[in-house]
């Protein structure tokens, strides 16, 4: 029998709290106590914006939000956009944004949030600026690991060169199909052979490639014509009387008068 | 103060003193003769005593049980002691009589005659034999406090530290009338005008002191202070009534929603109350202006049991297509290669497009709104939301992260 706090290097090491699931079945399996873990940091090592990455957590934070958990967002790199979380299935009204330029307000932030222990996930974005330095980070996993929740920080790839005391690391890889790939580069257990993929496609869609001429024929100009208006959000131009005045001093009519 | 009948909820006489000269220490009555407590089975006979201890120079001893009480304990006082015989203490000295005690073997109708009505009673009403009827203290209708420093204080610790009794003395005066603050104006008054007025401000009704504190240290220490500070004054122009609060029978959710709270106002308090904020969404066709920021507030906060969202309340939202994650604060121009968007490489457009033509019934021309927005893949595999003008110019608005 070995003692709990040992674990074999080949084995996932077993937590005493079970995670929060991220309900990607094959991804739970990978990360120790069948989740994402409690009480430590979670760094998310991404290239760009817009691969997917908050959709990859969005059931997470949908099941938070839904029982009642905030969500913190720490210096977020863009505004929220608060339908879009709604149509995810997060409760926006349970979002708490912080905004914090200087990094030392921001650690004091993620310390403050992780005393209080009142939220669900807090997730924050380091190296906007500049490199973060190790220090911090250290500062930052002995805080979460008094807390009950969630704590991830978006970091950019350059970060995988460089040491960071998260126990859990894990680059998110953009794909063509399908959406993204996960790839867990440190965990308390073995190291993991491939990526795993992830389908998370925006709700509802279906996308395909345009054709170059369906774009052109979409050009907006000031009199719409009616192939052009399958998703019109409003169409009231011919009610307006002021309204030829108002758009004449706009560049956008400008333009549009010139393509007439 | 009556204790005869809760003397048992405060777990007896000597506690009860300790508590009493425990929380006027707080509010600023320190020092050895800044305070005399005394017990007595009357009111006035309490007073008396009190007031007899204080000629002596003592300022406290409990050992005066009002069930064993007895009227000797009384007749050793000194006349002084009763208000309404001060105008008569020099014939009574004359006659020779200094003590309550003396004072009493004197025949009644003969006091009455000489001294008036009002002494008899006075002594009637200490042994009990006669019942008072006491004025209620009336709690002021505003709450201002203002309090001269003992020295000119140049650092902020001496003005919390001189604070501390004035949000005590508040406490105790939102207790008294059950409410509770959310804001608290505290005015630092410096040697001449204009003096510094720093408004303290909690996420929820409170009356804590310590979480009060909180406030006023983490806004102190964030405050510079332009000249030395001479007083400080308090003034609470609104209250919120806030009724004791019962413990919940399953516990926990009403202290996480304080917790939480304190937080935001921790968190308020030294970045700013709007760096702290929540997500508000608007009934509006232009992305930029559907969704802002609102400082959070009290109110703001959805309770514990509140229900989430039930699917009918989410059909103007499931409505509307894809909508980013990300929007941009300004729209980013993007370049044009081949007559198509550039960012980071040449984009692929993948949905739209869908027409957003707006604000057109705003007054100003900029909020005028002419767009074609499309789904777009940049070749790192991100998933942008972009838009075209018609001068066919491209702008990156969003990212579906």
């Amino acid at each position: 029998m070995i003692h709990p706090a040992v674990w074999k290097g080949q084995a996932l090491h077993q937590t005493d709290c079970s995670g929060i699931s991220s309900s990607f079945r094959l991804l739970d399996r990978e990360l120790p106590g069948n989740g994402w873990p409690r009480g430590s940091l979670t760094e998310l090592l991404v290239h760009n914006l817009g691969i997917g990455e908050l959709r990859f957590l969005a059931p997470t934070l949908r099941s938070l939000t839904q029982s009642g958990k905030h969500v913190v967002l720490l210096t977020p790199p863009h505004t929220p956009y608060a339908p879009a979380f709604e149509a995810m299935g997060i409760d926006h009204r349970r979002i708490l944004i912080v905004q914090a330029d200087r990094p030392i307000d921001r650690l004091w932030a993620v310390e403050q949030s992780i005393k209080s222990n009142q939220f669900g996930a807090l997730i924050t974005w380091l190296d906007h600026t500049g490199p973060t330095r190790p220090e911090l980070i250290r500062r930052l996993q002995l805080a979460a690991s008094t807390t009950q929740g969630l704590v991830f920080v978006f970091r950019p790839f350059a970060a995988q060169d460089h040491p960071s005391p998260a126990p859990l690391r894990m680059l998110l890889l953009p794909r063509r199909y399908p959406d993204l790939a996960v790839q867990v580069i440190k965990r308390r257990g073995p190291v993991m052979s491939a990526p795993i993929d992830i389908a998370i496609p925006i709700p509802g869609s279906g996308l395909r490639p345009l054709q170059d001429h369906e774009a052109i024929i979409a050009a907006p100009t000031a009199a719409p014509t009616r192939q052009a208006a399958h998703h019109h959000a409003v169409d009231r131009m011919h009610h307006s009387p002021s309204l030829p005045d108002t758009l004449s001093s706009t560049p956008a009519a400008h333009g549009s008068s010139a393509h007439r | 103060m009556e204790v005869q009948a809760s003397l048992r909820l405060w777990g007896g006489q000597e506690r009860l003193v300790y508590q009493v000269i425990h929380g006027s220490q707080g509010l600023g009555w320190r020092g050895p003769d800044a305070l005399t407590i005394a017990c007595g089975p009357t009111a006035r006979a309490a007073l008396w005593q009190a007031l007899g201890w204080q000629e002596q120079g003592w300022h406290y001893t409990a050992e005066l049980q009002a069930s064993s009480f007895d009227t000797t304990r009384l007749d050793a006082l000194p006349l002084t002691v009763i208000e309404e015989l001060h105008c008569h203490l020099d014939i009574l000295a004359r006659m020779g009589v200094h003590t309550i005690g003396q004072f009493k073997k004197l025949p009644r109708p003969g006091i009455t005659r000489r001294f008036g009505m009002s002494v008899l009673d006075a002594l009637d009403a200490a042994e009990g034999r006669r019942n008072e009827s006491h004025a209620w203290i009336q709690q002021p209708a505003e709450f201002h406090i203002r309090r001269e420093l003992p020295a000119r204080a140049d650092h902020v610790d001496m003005i919390v530290q001189a604070v501390l009794p004035c949000l005590h003395a508040l406490s105790a005066w939102l207790l008294a009338r059950q409410s509770a603050v959310i804001a608290i104006d505290l005015q630092l008054l410096h040697d001449g005008p204009p003096h510094s007025l720093l408004e303290l401000r909690c996420a929820g009704p409170t009356r804590d002191t310590q979480r009060l504190l909180r406030i006023l240290t983490e806004r102190l220490t964030r405050f510079r202070l332009p000249r030395p500070v001479y007083d400080v004054a308090l003034h609470v122009a609104d209250v919120i009534a806030l009724p004791h609060q019962t413990k919940d029978f399953l516990g926990g959710s009403h202290e996480a929603e304080q917790a939480l709270q304190e937080l935001i106002e921790r968190l308020q308090a030294r970045l700013g109350t709007d760096n702290v904020c929540r997500l508000c969404i608007e009934d509006e066709h232009r992305p930029e202006k559907a969704v802002y920021y609102s400082a959070m507030e009290p109110a703001a906060l959805p309770g514990p049991r509140h229900r989430p969202r039930s699917e009918t309340d989410q059909q103007p939202i499931g409505q509307t297509p894809h909508r980013p994650t990300w929007l941009l604060n300004q729209p980013l121009p993007l370049g044009i290669q081949h007559h198509r968007p550039v960012y980071h490489g040449p984009l692929q457009l993948l949905c739209g497009p869908e027409r957003i033509e707006a604000g057109w019934w705003d007054e100003t021309p900029d909020s005028v709104v002419q767009r074609d927005y499309f789904i777009a893949r940049s070749p790192q595999q991100s998933l942008l939301w972009i838009f075209r003008t018609p001068a066919h110019d491209w702008y990156l608005h969003g990212f579906f992260a």
